[in-house]
């Protein structure tokens, strides 16, 4: 009798214990592959100006910085993950890392960079899938967290296609998947804008939003003005400011 | 190493082409490293205009910012500013044509910073107006017509593979990038305007360049890129104005901004200064690596300089041996190719060879065989000319002597005079003629032998009184009687030099004149005895100028001299060369027609233990010396009596012949008193006299000289004065006297049962030397060559062999070998081979020796070396010819045994005891002398030291003693014996004294 209320009792403690790593787990895959993502498109976009100003030499640096942490992402998700169809996907992954290396440490050409924007959506597509394994029910503020991340990641994606088209490197779908990425920020910012914010955050979100209107603004002078130097220090603004907003709320839920 | 000149000319061209390749590199380096300075040279004068051109755009900068902000704001306080940066940039474009100016190699860039300065004045004017096309002023005007050109210039002057200038562009360019931003931005903050898309593209195209370079691709020095990147930090370079840019880019849609033109300013002011930094560290590393790559080419050049100049003297000096080396080569040849046609065959050919070989060695060695073999040539044939015109001399002179010994006509004798004085003549040209020659070769070998000085050369002198009475010359001599008894040096050589002077004073001298010799001690120190040797004429004399001619050979005073005279001219040159040999120099003081002194001086040792002249004393006797009117008198007389202790008083003959003084001697200068009327008067006088004459006078008045106690025939010396007062002294009678001057050369040696080969080629010395040896009774065979004598001697005995060397068939020495050969082989008694030859060339006696040949005997043979050679191996039998002075006296108790140990001692002792009337047997040997003594002699004279060596003293005292012999022996002064003493240097008189005591 003792002994079956030992296995109940240790049944009792081990359940949860599984239930919440397990939970942690995911949610860490989770916040890696969004990292994988937005990394993904911040390693692109740098590489399409890095194409366009090739005597920068720090964006290189920046690139490496980046690859750095695209690597550890990958494996921050492969110490977790040990399904067979993520690792396959880890390591495609982890061979296109490679060869993003390889492409970079060569000299810049078009070819080179048309490969690594096919790279970026291969990456998109393997997070994705990793992601959607590891299913999460979020919480509405967790949701706005994560809001605030897709805003990071699908303003590096913008900057990405802004400066492909810049580069004429193909200008009409670039123009198109621009426009779907600004109307994605337009949806999540709206969400966003929802919320009710402490008054110091409504202020940051504020001054976002009329960021970002100013942004649309230039996105859609396409082809008359075409400034990727503006606009890419411009969108380290609004990043900036999206990740101060994401700061602020977080500490205040 | 030896090269031959075709090696030391390939030698020298192999050196002048290394010199010259050394050369051309050394030359290529230094242009190398000229070519360096001058491009350093350059490059710091481009450094130097890209940091004055850097200035003017610095400054050009701040006028454009502060135009900037003028047309902005249109502010008329910011035209100050605009002025004060617009004068330093004036003054910067004065300072940038000035330099130029004094650059020659810049001036193409005066144009164009004219150009520049008048773009800007335009531009200034566009400000001025306060134009409102502010993208046209400072994007076209200032940056295209101004800052452009000046970047352009900079870029124009960077040095090629400078990294670190290559920086400086990059930042310069960056700089530039920036203050068109910073001034861009700053018209737009200030008038607070909405930027249009105009702007934004203007804006981003900036961006475009705004790019810190990569330090790490081109520079190497890490501490440089460590500075470079503390100064110019990207993080914080890009970051912090990257957000100001954004914050702007976002205001300038509206045009509201929230930046103040101030804080654009401080931001991007900072970024500017930090890229100056940079700039200025750059700039200021490049210009000191100019300066030291300068200063070090600078030093190359100058040490690459001194080396080449160096090796360009280095290769002129080689050239210049090897130019002089060639023609001194060219002369040799030449000299060789003249010379040629004087050489025989053989050395034709020889000298073809050395031509073809064309070594300089050998040609020298050639050239000095060739000046070698005339001299070796000369010593051939002086030796062959002293054998050859020798022999047949040794031949006339002595079968002259032999044949005036024969009854002669007067005219015959007369004949005979002249060919003996002839004969003689020549055989002194020769001698001379030899003499000179070793001279000259330097084969004159000086004797170190002590001698009798003082008899030496009263001899000498007295050998030539004879010619000088001949022309009625009056000769002296005074030798200094302070002069120590023997000293060191070769007495034939000063003999030859005396008899040389004499020969010539005599020569010169007229009939009537007067000749001195004079032998002097000057000082004494350290066992060397200085002495003046002088012969004084009053002759014909020289004259000054020929003064510096009198020594050379071959050479008189002037021809006439010669023609005069006659004589070779060689005596004074012989006689000079001997003098100076001997540590002296002859000289000589006269005046033309006033005489001449011929003088020298010498150094001469005393020998070790050489005993003083014992100083006669003769103060108690009186001498008086006749004088005429004149009063002449003989000082060298006067001398020598002073140092014997007598004063010498002169008389007028009137006052002798009438007041009849008291006087132990008289001298009578025959020379002076002449008339034989006073001569006879005083030789009546009874008291002793002693005639002083000339053999010329005393020929002439033969009857006058027995009234005299004594005849010296002058020169008169020391010895004939001392004997003169010894005379008197010792009471001696006149008789006995007159036995004094018996000569003893007649005194002639026998030989017994002595057979002689003589081998002798020439038939006249054949029979010569047959003639003079058949008179020592020795029995001679003669053989005409070496062959015939050698084949005598294998069949016959002989007890000597006299052989002369130069002969046909065989020679002396070949002959002398075989001899030698064949006694070897038959244990044959060896018999002594005597050289007999006329080759009297240094070298020859040793040579002779060396082959084998027992002793040597120069032609013309002396009777006396003869004697001496025979009587060493062959004991003399009799004496004859000597002269029965009393024939009383040949009784036993007359006869002497005479045993002296030296062969001349021997002879003067004998000499002396024969002159004192007594029979003498002389015996030079021990052996002999105690075979032979028996009771037949009265005396037994003998060196006693040979016996008391063997402690035999007193046997031989008693063996004489035994045969009723008064034993008497010569001894030293200090050693006591059992018998009867003589000294070894006893004179004349203490012999005498003792046999009287003794008998």
């Amino acid at each position: 009798m003792i002994k079956k209320l030992w296995n109940i009792l240790l049944l009792l403690i081990l359940i949860p214990i599984y239930l919440y790593s397990s939970t942690r787990g995911d949610i860490k895959i989770i916040e890696a592959s969004e990292s994988i993502r937005y990394l993904s498109q911040k390693i692109s976009k740098e590489y399409l100006y890095f194409y366009k100003n090739p005597k920068k030499i720090y964006i290189k640096e920046q690139l490496n910085r980046d690859i750095k942490y695209l690597k550890q992402s990958i494996q921050d998700i492969a110490n977790i993950n040990s399904s067979r169809d993520s690792n396959n996907i880890l390591n495609f992954l982890r061979h296109n890392i490679e060869n993003i290396e390889k492409l970079i440490n060569k000299d810049v050409d078009r070819k080179k960079a048309l490969n690594i924007l096919n790279y970026s959506e291969s990456f998109l597509e393997g997070s994705n899938s990793i992601e959607k394994q590891h299913k999460y029910k979020f919480s509405t503020e967790e949701e706005i967290l994560m809001s605030f991340k897709n805003i990071e990641y699908l303003l590096q994606k913008i900057s990405k296609y802004y400066i492909a088209y810049t580069l004429k490197i193909n200008r009409k779908d670039n123009l198109n998947s621009m426009k779907i990425a600004i109307n994605k920020i337009d949806n999540i910012l709206s969400r966003i804008n929802s919320y009710n914010y402490p008054k110091r955050v409504f202020n940051k979100v504020r001054e976002a939003n009329s960021i970002w209107i100013k942004h649309k603004e230039l996105f859609y002078k396409l082809p008359q003005l075409e400034i990727p130097n503006l606009i890419s220090i411009s969108t380290l603004l609004l990043e900036d400011n999206i990740k101060k907003i994401a700061s602020y709320y977080g500490q205040n839920h | 190493m030896k090269l031959n000149n075709r090696n030391r000319v390939v030698f020298f061209i192999s050196i002048i082409i290394i010199v010259i390749s050394i050369i051309i590199t050394l030359f290529y380096y230094v242009a190398i490293s000229y070519n360096k300075c001058v491009k350093d040279e350059e490059s710091m004068q481009r450094v130097e205009i890209i940091d004055r051109l850097n200035n003017l755009m610095n400054n050009i900068e701040e006028e454009k910012l502060y135009s900037a902000l003028y047309l902005a704001k249109k502010d008329k306080k910011e035209l100050d500013k605009i002025k004060k940066y617009r004068d330093k940039v004036n003054l910067n474009i004065e300072d940038i044509i000035s330099f130029i100016n004094k650059n020659s190699n810049i001036s193409k860039y005066r144009s164009k910073i004219k150009d520049i300065f008048k773009y800007l004045n335009s531009t200034r004017n566009r400000v001025d107006r306060l134009n409102s096309e502010y993208r046209e002023i400072f994007f076209k005007d200032y940056f295209n017509k101004v800052t452009k050109p000046i970047l352009r210039l900079i870029e124009l002057n960077s040095i090629e593979k400078n990294n670190k200038l290559y920086y400086f562009i990059e930042l310069n360019r960056l700089k530039e990038n920036l203050n068109r931003e910073k001034i861009f931005i700053s018209y737009i903050l200030s008038k607070n305007i909405k930027m249009s898309d105009k702007d934004l593209l203007l804006w981003d195209k900036l961006l475009d360049n705004d790019r810190v370079p990569n330090f790490y691709t081109k520079l190497n020095s890490v501490i440089m890129i460590d500075k470079l990147n503390k100064i110019i930090n990207i993080e914080n370079f890009l970051n912090r104005i990257d957000n100001l840019r954004a914050k702007i880019f976002m205001n300038s849609m509206s045009g509201r901004y929230k930046i103040s033109v101030n804080e654009w300013l401080t931001s991007v002011t900072d970024r500017v200064n930090r890229v100056k930094t940079a700039e200025k560290l750059l700039l200021s590393r490049v210009k000191n690596n100019i300066k030291n790559s300068l200063s070090n080419s600078k030093d190359n050049t100058v040490k690459l300089m001194f080396i080449s100049l160096s090796m360009l003297i280095l290769l002129f000096t080689i050239i210049y041996l090897f130019k002089n080396s060639i023609k001194n080569n060219r002369l040799l040849m030449n000299t060789l190719k003249d010379i040629e046609i004087d050489l025989d065959e053989e050395q034709k050919k020889e000298i073809r060879r050395v031509l073809e070989k064309n070594d300089t060695i050998e040609i020298y060695n050639f050239l000095a065989n060739a000046i070698k073999e005339p001299s070796r040539a000369k010593d051939y044939f002086l030796a062959n000319m002293s054998h050859e015109i020798r022999t047949p001399l040794n031949g006339i002179i002595g079968f002259t002597n032999i044949l005036k010994e024969t009854e002669l006509k007067d005219d015959q004798r007369e004949f005979l005079n002249i060919i003996e004085e002839s004969s003689n003549n020549l055989i002194n040209i020769v001698n001379d003629i030899l003499d000179f020659s070793k001279v000259s070769s330097g084969k004159v070998e000086f004797e170190h032998i002590p001698f009798n000085l003082m008899e030496k050369f009263e001899a000498t002198v007295d050998s030539y009184s004879a010619k000088a009475s001949q022309k009625n010359i009056n000769l002296e001599l005074f030798i200094d009687p302070t002069i120590p008894l023997e000293v060191i040096g070769d007495s034939t050589k000063i003999s030859q030099v005396i008899i040389n002077l004499l020969s010539n004073a005599v020569k010169f001298t007229n009939k009537g004149g007067n000749i001195s010799t004079k032998i002097e001690k000057i000082s004494q120190k350290d066992n060397i005895v200085t002495i003046k040797f002088s012969v004084k004429d009053s002759g014909i004399g020289i004259s000054a100028k020929q003064h510096s001619k009198i020594f050379d050979a071959f050479s008189q005073a002037d021809a006439s001299t010669s023609r005069r005279f006659g004589g070779t001219g060689l005596g004074l040159s012989i006689s000079s060369k001997f003098v100076s040999l001997m540590g002296g120099k002859l000289d000589v003081e006269s005046q033309e027609n006033s005489g001449a002194k011929f003088f020298f001086t010498l150094d001469m040792p005393i020998p070790k233990g050489v005993k003083e002249r014992e100083k006669p004393n003769f103060r108690d006797l009186k001498v008086i010396y006749i004088v005429l009117d004149d009063n002449r008198i003989d000082i060298n007389l006067k001398k020598y009596l002073e140092y014997m202790g007598v004063e010498l008083r002169a008389y007028n003959y009137k006052k002798i012949l009438e007041d009849k003084l008291e006087a132990d001697i008289l001298f009578i200068d025959h020379q002076y008193i002449k008339d034989e009327k006073i001569i006879e008067d005083i030789s009546k006088i009874d008291i002793k006299s002693v005639l002083l004459t000339t053999a010329e006078i005393e020929s002439c008045n033969c009857n006058i000289k027995d009234n005299f106690i004594k005849v010296i025939y002058k020169p008169i010396n020391y010895s004939k004065t001392l004997r003169a007062l010894e005379l008197v002294d010792n009471n001696t009678s006149l008789l006995k006297e007159r036995i004094s001057r018996v000569d003893d050369r007649e005194i002639n040696r026998t030989f017994k049962n002595i057979d002689a080969l003589v081998v002798e080629d020439n038939i006249i010395n054949q029979k010569l030397i047959k003639k003079i040896l058949n008179n020592f009774n020795i029995k001679v065979t003669i053989a005409s060559n070496g062959l015939e004598a050698l084949n005598l001697y294998k069949i016959n005995h002989y007890n000597i062999i006299f052989m002369d060397i130069q002969m046909p068939i065989m020679c002396g020495i070949e002959a002398t070998k075989n001899i030698l050969k064949y006694e070897k082989e038959n244990n044959q008694k060896h018999t002594p081979i005597v050289a007999l030859t006329a080759n009297v060339i240094t070298g020859d006696r040793e040579k002779y020796l060396a082959s084998g040949m027992d002793r040597y005997l120069k032609k013309p043979i002396d009777i006396n070396e003869l004697t001496a050679i025979l009587e060493e191996y062959f004991p003399i039998v009799n004496i004859r010819n000597s002269i029965p002075l009393d024939k009383n006296s040949n009784s036993k108790k007359e006869k002497i045994i005479l045993y002296k140990e030296t062969e001349l001692n021997a002879k003067i002792y004998s000499a002396i005891l024969k002159n004192l009337g007594y029979i003498v047997d002389v015996y030079s040997s021990k052996d002999e002398f105690l075979k032979n003594i028996d009771s037949n002699y009265k005396f037994a004279l003998f060196d006693l030291s040979p016996f008391r060596k063997l402690d035999s003293d007193d046997f031989i005292i008693n063996l004489i003693k035994e045969n009723k012999i008064v034993p008497i022996a010569f001894v030293d002064s200090d050693i006591k014996s059992s018998c009867e003493t003589l000294k070894e240097s006893g004179n004349i008189n203490e012999i005498s004294k003792k046999l009287k005591k003794c008998s």
